[in-house]
């Protein structure tokens, strides 16, 4: 018998790209497609980053030139003589056009030097950096708690569709989102650091410290930070498995002959995945700016902290250099993000 | 071939007793499933939904099951395999499966007789497949778990298949994802992986409905062959009596929860007791091939009563008057103006290197009265030469006359205008769809006058009201919504709405292809009837030849965006000159197709592949 040809078999809709191409594919063909796929997305995800940062760098720069604060101001008060000032802001590069200070300050930051604090002369990138760590950490692991529970408590419910178990997920993570952070922090402060004294209500220390020590002084502030998004996380994931599985490609595992352990996690949860992935891309610039917040209930010195002294003190590059790290911690974030998408859900093939 | 009695064909099997084959028949051999007296129930609802199906299925046999939806086929194929849906359960009489009662088996055992001893392939094959990962690591899965193959030798069996099903370039399907290729293809792959671990029963359920007639026939082809070569043992589910009667020994027809009919294909065939199989055997025998005149002889006049299906209304029974067709002669002469004509039309999508020709160089006249048909597979075409006559799509060459005006180059408003007057119609193949969800179907009905004007609401509700009775639609059903009613009558208020402002040209794409069978008839005998009564002008869309060939004066063959075939129905039928039209005729599914047609396809395929 021979061969039926696709030809007749294909619309001419599945002929399109590289299927347009006949003849038997060798394994080089396949590999060269694939680079071909994974060059084209990059391609695409950095068309997108780098429109995103520059016009989120450009947004900064200029909110800080419109501020209108001047660090002569702040290191002489406001009795200085108009000169004094002048001297100063020539010192600083403040007299020069407008976009000619925002192309130097751009270059600096692309090498990492984030400029000079107004308020005490020091490198906004250096104290950055050293805050940053707590931050990180703080917002890391809340994101992994929110990531365990979430995804835990969505696959039960899903697990449980319209059965108890679901409704109590459900409810439950309906009240645990509308509390907001500092409540928590102080209701998790109150009882295992100032009641039960289990943990230590403030401070930090580093990592290197141990592992134990950082996590205990990591752990609530985390857990306050974690709620909002291990309740979304849950929510957006019990919805998709419970619609994945009702794709016949779960009957035809069945019919198949695999296992349900196996159908759910590698068919179900595959297709399942995708909402509760983008909540997590939207939701970490939630745990960055709820990072504020926590850090002073829970006295640690963070970014959080810097970043609103910072403002109150009108030092306007420590503010921008904040800013700066802020937005490529978002976008990188959410790049990881549609980059494991792209990966889960091929199908759906979209951009960033 | 000589394992299969001559059971497909019918008029060989005339003369002689059906059943009493000389080697050993399908009864003489093991039984690999038997179903007795099997009830479905649904213990939410608390009603049976079937209501006791009892079958022998004997090694390398093919057993068929035919019905509309909602007959209960598919849930006895579900029950078989042990997949019923939620509250519905198995409430009484037992499945036998390789001599194993199936009642009792708890989940570990049933997953390891799936696959192993039972698999099914469905309807909609790309819904049936995980649309994330390639297909072939699907195929390749199911080796890996339930063979312990290792990764390599998997794939490479997993390529073997691909290669068995007959998919060219075997390598490169399996790194394909769903969406990337074609219904045809996939059901080939869903094949592949039922095959896999050699089970003794295949249930294909459906497989080949919503696929181009030639596809379908290529499907039904390989499924012949695996029985043949692998003694495959089939259960052949289908609404189509044509494609159970190809492959089947023995036939069981299903309404409503009944097993109504239940005995081998050719007496089933021929001697049809029961009404409702009366009508599936009419149908075929009135918008068949052999209604285009080949010469076959018609049954008389035969009035079939079947119930329509449940509506919202109840049991509305739907008379379906079967009447040999009068041969019709060409209804216009040639000189006079004609409704439509489209002179060398082309269109484009896209454009650079994503441009697509979707139609090209295509010319067509139809006169008043006349009704042409267009065929062909899916993405040939068809629907853009609907919409370019319409000016949804704009052509990029060639011109449309309508009415003796032009009208590829109107502009957006003079378009509006012209759509006012209302010369085209269309109906679709969906209704649901095309008809307001939220307005009574009397409004529905009536929105072409009120956007025309000019006509008082009582002059407006009057029209309304003769046109459902045109459509043979009763008038309590004026103020239901869409979803209320059956397919059936959505159709006709879709044909209601486009006939209310007296075209002078109606487009039909694929009007019959969403329906049942007892529906299809009673639709295609109307539009034959307004045809007579009102004059209209027809051009009449459809991938089923049959469809086409029951009612076209004439018809047009669309293959890859071409016109390759145009002529006088009956010859296109009788004596067709493309290879793709021959192969249209060779694949479209008749109550008498022989074995000796398959090769006879696989001829015609190769030869399409290369010209």
């Amino acid at each position: 018998m021979s061969a039926p040809p696709p030809a007749l078999t294909a619309p001419p809709a599945a002929r399109r790209g590289p299927a347009a191409r006949r003849g038997p594919a060798t394994r080089r063909d396949v590999v060269a497609h694939r680079i071909g796929r994974a060059v084209a997305s990059t391609a695409r995800l950095l068309a997108i980053l780098v429109p995103v940062f520059l016009l989120g760098t450009f947004l900064t720069y200029l909110l800080g030139h419109l501020s209108g604060r001047s660090p002569a101001y702040l290191q002489l008060g406001d009795a200085a003589s108009p000169q004094a000032v002048a001297a100063i802001e020539h010192k600083w590069g403040l007299d020069r056009p407008f976009l000619v200070q925002y192309g130097d300050w751009l270059g600096s930051v692309l090498h990492g030097d984030l400029g000079t604090s107004w308020y005490n002369g020091l490198s906004v990138a250096h104290a950055l950096g050293q805050r940053a760590a707590i931050t990180l950490s703080a917002a890391g692991v809340a994101l992994v708690l929110g990531i365990v529970f979430g995804f835990a408590l969505g696959a039960l419910a899903a697990h449980f569709h319209t059965r108890w178990p679901d409704r109590a997920i459900t409810t439950f993570t309906t009240v645990i989102s509308v509390l907001p952070p500092f409540i928590v922090g102080i209701g998790l402060a109150a009882v295992f650091a100032v009641g039960l004294q289990l943990l230590p209500a403030a401070g930090y220390v580093p990592i290197q410290a141990g592992l134990g020590p950082w996590l205990s002084h990591l752990i609530l502030p985390a857990i306050a930070l974690s709620f909002d998004t291990a309740a979304d996380v849950a929510r957006q994931l019990r919805n998709g498995l419970v619609s994945a599985y009702r794709g016949n490609y779960v009957t035809g595992a069945i019919v198949r002959g695999l296992d349900p352990r196996r159908i759910f996690f590698v068919h179900v949860l595959r297709n399942g995945i995708a909402p509760a992935l983008a909540v997590l891309g939207l939701k970490f610039p939630n745990l960055l700016g709820g990072a504020v917040i926590i850090e002073a209930i829970f006295g640690l010195s963070g970014y959080g902290v810097y970043a609103s002294q910072a403002a109150v003190r009108g030092d306007v590059p420590a503010v921008q250099g904040v800013l700066v790290v802020s937005v490529v911690l978002v976008v990188v974030f959410n790049l990881l993000v549609n980059i494991v998408l792209n990966r889960v859900t091929p199908d759906a093939d979209r951009g960033v | 071939m000589t394992d299969v009695p001559a059971i497909t064909d019918v008029p060989a099997m005339t003369e002689e007793q059906p059943m009493t084959p000389s080697a050993p028949g399908p009864a003489d051999r093991v039984a690999v499933l038997t179903l007795t007296d099997l009830r479905i129930h649904n213990d939410a609802a608390d009603e049976e939904l079937v209501h006791g199906v009892s079958l022998r299925l004997a090694r390398g046999g093919v057993v068929g099951i035919v019905g509309e939806s909602g007959s209960g086929k598919s849930l006895t194929c579900k029950a078989v395999l042990g997949v019923l849906p939620k509250h519905i359960e198995v409430a009484g009489g037992s499945i036998e499966l390789l001599g194993r009662d199936v009642a009792g088996l708890s989940r570990p055992q049933w997953t390891a007789l799936r696959g192993t001893s039972i698999s099914a392939v469905f309807q909609d094959p790309a819904s049936y497949l995980n649309p994330s990962i390639r297909v072939g690591k699907q195929v390749q899965e199911v080796l890996r778990v339930k063979q312990g193959l290792g990764r390599a030798a998997a794939k490479q069996r997993a390529i073997e298949l691909l290669d068995a099903v007959h998919l060219r370039d075997p390598g490169y399907v399996y790194e394909q994802y769903v969406h990337e290729l074609s219904g045809g293809m996939l059901q080939r792959v869903l094949i592949a992986i039922a095959i896999c671990l050699d089970p003794e029963v295949l249930i294909a359920d459906e497989a080949t409905t919503a696929l181009d007639t030639t596809v379908q026939a290529g499907i039904l082809d390989l499924l012949v062959e695996l029985k043949e070569r692998i003694g495959l043992s089939l259960i052949v589910v289908s609404h189509d009596l044509a494609v159970v009667a190809q492959l089947c020994d023995e036939v069981l027809v299903m309404r409503a929860g009944h097993v109504v009919e239940q005995g081998p294909t050719a007496e089933i065939l021929h001697a049809p007791r029961h009404e409702y199989t009366q009508l599936l055997v009419a149908e075929h025998e009135q918008y068949g091939l052999r209604a285009a005149g080949t010469g076959a002889h018609l049954p008389a006049a035969a009035s079939v009563a079947a119930a329509a299906p449940v509506s919202a209304s109840g049991q509305v029974p739907v008379q379906v008057q079967v009447q040999v067709p009068e041969p019709r002669s060409s209804s216009a002469p040639e000189s006079v103006e004609p409704v439509l004509r489209v002179d060398g039309l082309g269109v484009q999508f896209g454009r650079g290197r994503g441009r697509k020709q979707a139609l090209e160089d295509a010319s067509l006249v139809i006169r008043p009265g006349e009704t042409v048909g267009v065929i062909g597979e899916s993405g040939a075409g068809k629907s853009t030469l609907a919409r370019a006559v319409l000016g949804l799509v704009r052509a990029s060459t060639g011109s449309v006359h309508v009415g003796g005006r032009d009208v590829t180059g109107l502009s957006g408003r003079q378009r509006r205008a012209f759509g006012r007057e209302g010369v085209v119609q269309y109906v679709f193949q969906d209704p649901l769809r095309s008809l307001d969800p939220e307005h009574t179907v009397a409004a529905s009905v009536a929105e072409p006058l009120r956007i025309r004007g000019g006509l008082d609401r009582v002059a407006i509700d009057d029209a309304v009201r003769r046109q459902f009775r045109a459509v043979r639609l009763d008038e309590s059903l004026l103020d239901r919504f869409p979803g209320e009613l059956s397919g059936g009558q959505r159709q006709r208020v879709a044909i209601a709405r486009a006939l209310i402002g007296e075209p002078r040209l109606l487009i039909l794409d694929e009007p019959v292809s969403a329906l049942d069978s007892a529906n299809r008839v009673a639709i295609l005998e109307l539009l034959r009837e307004l045809r007579s009564t009102l004059g209209v002008a027809m051009l009449f869309i459809s991938h089923d030849l049959g469809s086409v060939a029951g009612i076209s004066d004439r018809t047009i063959v669309l293959y890859r965006s071409r016109i390759v075939e145009a002529g006088d129905t009956a010859r296109i039928v009788n004596a067709p000159s493309h290879p793709y039209t021959r192969l249209l005729v060779e694949s479209a599914p008749t109550l008498t197709s022989r074995p000796a047609d398959r090769e006879q396809r696989e001829r015609l395929r190769a030869g399409l592949a290369v010209s």
